[in-house]
């Protein structure tokens, strides 16, 4: 027994000791290097780029891979085996470039991509559906807390709406006299009033992944219910409206208009300016219409900072003297003219750069908004038609679908 | 019942002549407690090599058992329900002739499930991966059946042979789109073979294979209407295939050998175990229309146990140690999907894999004493003892070298008071655990999607503390007739698990002031 037990007991101890070794610590050996090298418009200098980022992101497990810069032009991508869509993006003082190559294959340790980026005419992030022209209750009132504006990702890369804001034109769509000057031309920018609401964060806070989207809401209630009296078990509905209290946001303006009535389920966004003096009673747009702003700049509250004197800018013309926050076009995600029906209201307070077209509803307060047109599916993932022109891009008169 | 009652009384018929060495009284007392008894006098009982039956204490019996138990609380894994019910009907039974004993059993069990999710797989391993799973909560309904048996052969003195057989098969499904219907099973068998190699030793050894399947299939109803069906690839790392539905095939293999040294004296008795297995699991995505492979999980195991007794006067006492090592590796299949020109079919192609994908090193033990004092009948009387238990876990995801490790302890203790009321006894058992995390850690990238909905909570569980209280009353009764001894018992039982700590791991407090309550009775017909 003895002889025996001295026999397995090196034996037991020599199995135990080659499960602990395994065979290698396994640190990670398929990772493989992509160069990307970038070409820009000979109208540009690197020197002029102020800013550069390369993404590559996985087809199959949406996984992004961000490069390293190695000289100007060529960066290197250290990623897992796959394809992959690799994305360019570039900031000048005035313009964005982009490019975009799809389908790059990483099977071998070293691989090597070029990508041509030009002037970016189109964003990552557009507003797929809006409906700003409000409804009648059933006793005919203009009810004005339904408004809603619904953002989506229409690219192939997760987008983080960090830092980014929505807010209408200080000209609205009657505005008989614009009284700007020059000032939007010289400064490439638009003037912003009412509440600015936006997201404050990190940079990565609020992800939004291809083909996702999120719906901001005025207030994230349930307007079909007018009233709801557990005594008499009476249900007072408006069927002219919409159910938003599963909005993804909501604009809580409770600080200007102690009446507002928040959802507390709702994360609201933050109003990181208030420009202009006017306290209006919606957060979007006007019935009649105005510019709608969806931008993202670098730092949203340094940006929006009233002290932040190269952004705020009273009109050079007229009387009003109070200081307008200014969007520059090179951070417009997108933008829309909105405007009425009626002609003598179609004063455009975005630029042709900006959005070539207008759109409008046939009717104030007739429950109508408005939703973009499909261009194409890739992969699955619906990609919404963005020419720059909210005419083209658009259908108008549609029936309010937040988050459908 | 006349049924049950001719199974009865044919198979007492068969036993009677075999009650060897035993007085009627005491062939009760040993059947009324025969797990008692069973686990007291045979020091391999429950081993894994099934010539050991052989020395069960108990000639012959049978046992019908139907239970029922409900589970409801907060305090469980992410991918496990918080509301729980399960009805099991099991008979068990054991039968020994002149050279060869058998034991074997069977059972049925009809479970609920409310509100789970992340987890679309039955009897897939815990360790495996390479998981599918949707992230909406639905209602599940499990049903399982089991069958196990074994036979002990001794031709001779010197030599023993012996066979195990156990199938597991069942099926889960909810009705909540997306819908999931998965089909399991598992079945292995391993002979075994022991030696007397001198009067009071004797070495064993058996091994076996294990086959395994599970097919799952996701579905949906409502007319456009997509879901998202993550393929798991460890920690969380995942693709999002989503669509209307999706259907994977699981297989696996694996084998193992144990070797034992069985030593037994009138007072002493001692078993050492040494194991090593090893296990495959593949997964196949796709159904007929299409292949992509879903990972494949490879584990090497290695354990030990040792299990001593002795008994000095009326007590008897228990020592077991044992420990084990697991080398888990997950190979995944870097796949492109290429479009056949000629037939415009496609098809995923693999271009390169990683063996490193999934990396863990898990090494667990435990240690038991059990003190039993013995009543003059023989059996126990009262049942003592305490136990602990250690897992530490090392776990890798590449290539982005994700990493998450922990450590856990778990220790208990247990009493156990069983009454002899005339011919009746009473049972009443009562325990305790807490378990203690000392160390864990984890780093996966901030941009991973299911970081916060799924890697994260995960841990959070493993990492928690918390102690667990559980209390058994047991009644049997014998049904004395002319033509045999028959048994009815009675139990109840509840449990609860309350979370004691006060940490918020990883910006989470999601199991703060939480507990899970069990439920639960039965009654069984033993003969």
């Amino acid at each position: 027994m003895k002889k025996f037990l001295l026999t397995i007991l090196p034996l037991v101890a020599a199995l135990f000791m080659g499960a602990c070794s395994g065979d290698g610590d396994g640190d990670g050996d398929k990772v493989y290097t992509l160069t990307v090298n970038v070409t820009i418009p000979e109208a540009y200098a690197w020197e002029d780029v102020t800013s550069e980022t390369i993404i590559a992101r996985n087809q199959l497990t949406g996984v992004e891979y961000t490069g390293l810069k190695l000289t100007d032009g060529v960066y290197t991508v250290l990623l897992e085996p796959g394809d992959y869509n690799v994305n360019a993006l570039f900031e000048t003082a005035d313009m964005n470039l982009s490019g975009q190559k799809m389908n790059v294959s990483v099977y071998s340790p070293i691989a090597v991509t070029t990508i041509a980026a030009e002037e970016s005419l189109t964003s990552p992030l557009v507003i797929k559906e809006f409906y700003s022209a409000m409804c009648k209750t059933p006793a005919n009132k203009n009810y004005m807390y339904d408004q809603f504006v619904e953002i989506y990702n229409n690219s192939a890369f997760t987008q983080y709406l960090d830092n980014c804001l929505i807010a209408r034109t200080e000209i609205a769509a009657n505005t008989k006299t614009v009284l700007w000057g020059s000032t939007p031309e010289e400064m490439k920018a638009v003037a912003v009033s009412s509440y600015i609401a936006g997201w404050v964060g990190d940079g990565k806070t609020y992800p939004i992944e291809p083909g996702q989207s999120v719906v901001v809401a005025f207030q994230a209630q349930n307007h079909t219910i007018m009233s709801d009296d557990p005594a008499t078990e009476e249900v007072e509905v408006n069927t002219n409206t919409i159910d938003l209290s599963k909005a993804d946001y909501e604009i809580d303006i409770t600080e200007y208009k102690p009446t507002y009535v928040a959802n507390p389920d709702v994360p609201n966004l933050t109003i990181v300016a208030k420009s202009g003096t006017q306290s209006v009673n919606f957060a979007v747009l006007p019935a009649f219409g105005a510019g709608l702003v969806l931008a993202k700049v670098n730092d949203i509250e340094a940006y929006c900072d009233v002290n932040n004197e190269a952004n705020w800018v009273a009109k050079p013309e007229g009387t009003d003297v109070t200081p307008y926050l200014m969007i520059r076009y090179k951070d417009i995600q997108d933008a829309i003219n909105v405007v009425c029906v009626t002609e003598t209201q179609r004063t455009c307070a975005l630029p042709a750069q900006v959005d070539a077209g207008m759109i409008y509803t046939s009717a104030m307060y007739n429950g109508k908004g408005f939703t973009r047109k499909v261009a194409e599916t890739v992969n699955g993932r619906v990609v919404y038609k963005d020419t720059n022109n909210s005419a083209e891009d658009f259908e108008p008169e549609a029936k309010p679908t937040p988050g459908a | 019942m006349l049924k049950l009652k001719k199974i009865a009384f044919v198979l007492s018929l068969m036993a009677a002549p075999f009650a060897l060495n035993a007085t009627e009284s005491d062939t009760t007392a040993a059947i009324l407690q025969y797990k008692d008894c069973m686990y007291l006098n045979n020091v391999a009982y429950g081993n894994i090599n099934p010539t050991f039956i052989k020395d069960l204490p108990i000639d012959a019996f049978a046992t019908l058992e139907v239970s029922y138990g409900v589970g409801n609380g907060d305090f469980h894994q992410i991918d496990k329900s918080g509301k729980t019910s399960d009805l099991m009907v099991g008979v068990y039974g054991v039968r020994k002739l002149t050279d060869v004993s058998f034991e074997g059993g069977m059972s049925y069990r009809n479970g609920k499930e409310g509100q789970r999710k992340w987890n679309a797989t039955l009897y897939q391993s815990d360790l495996n991966p390479f998981i599918l799973a949707d992230s909406l909560n639905s209602n599940y309904s499990t049903e399982e059946f089991t069958l196990d048996g074994r036979f002990s052969w001794e031709p001779i003195e010197l030599i023993r042979f012996g066979v195990n057989a156990d199938y597991l098969v069942g099926t889960t499904s909810d009705e909540q789109d997306p819908r999931l219907e998965t089909k399991g099973m598992r079945f292995t068998i391993n002979p075994g073979i022991d030696f007397k190699v001198s009067e009071y030793v004797k070495i064993g050894a058996t091994g076996g294979i294990r086959l395994f399947s599970e097919n799952s299939k996701y579905s949906t109803v409502e007319v456009g209407k997509n879901a998202s069906f993550f393929v798991m690839s460890g920690m969380g790392t995942c693709m999002d295939m989503g669509g209307t539905s999706y259907q994977r095939e699981v297989k696996g293999m694996g084998y193992f050998a144990d070797l034992q040294v069985f030593w037994q004296r009138p007072e002493y008795g001692n078993l050492l175990n040494i194991g090593f297995e090893k296990e495959y699991e593949k997964a196949t995505d796709g159904g007929s229309s299409y292949q992509f492979l879903g990972g494949q999980y490879n584990n090497m195991k290695i354990s030990a146990s040792e299990r001593f007794t002795f008994t000095k006067g009326k007590f008897v006492h228990n020592f077991t140690l044992a420990a084990a090592m697991e080398n888990i590796k997950g190979t995944w299949f870097y796949q492109k999907n290429v479009v056949d020109p000629k037939t415009g079919s496609s098809q995923w192609v693999v271009m390169d894999q990683d063996d490193n994908k999934h990396l863990e090193n898990r090494m667990s033990g435990n240690f038991q004493y059990r003190m039993d004092v013995l009543a003059s009948n023989g059996q126990s009387s009262w049942t003592a003892g305490v136990n602990a238990d250690f897992v530490n876990s090392d776990m890798k995801n590449n290539p982005s070298k994700y990493y998450q490790k922990y450590m856990n302890v778990k220790a208990g203790a247990f009493v156990k008071k069983t009454f002899q009321i005339k011919k009746s006894i009473l049972s009443l058992s009562v325990g305790g655990d807490y378990k203690m995390n000392l160390s864990n850690s984890i780093y996966m990238a901030p941009s991973e999607r299911l970081l916060e909905k799924y890697t994260l909570p995960m841990l959070d569980f493993i990492a928690t503390d918390y102690y667990d209280v559980y209390g058994k009353i047991e009644t049997r009764i014998p049904i004395v007739s002319k033509r045999f001894t028959s048994y009815i018992g009675v139990f109840a039982e509840a449990s609860t698990q309350r979370y004691t700590g006060d940490q918020i791991y990883y910006g989470s407090i999601r199991y703060d002031k939480t507990a899970f309550n069990q439920f639960g009775g039965g009654v069984n017909f033993t003969f």
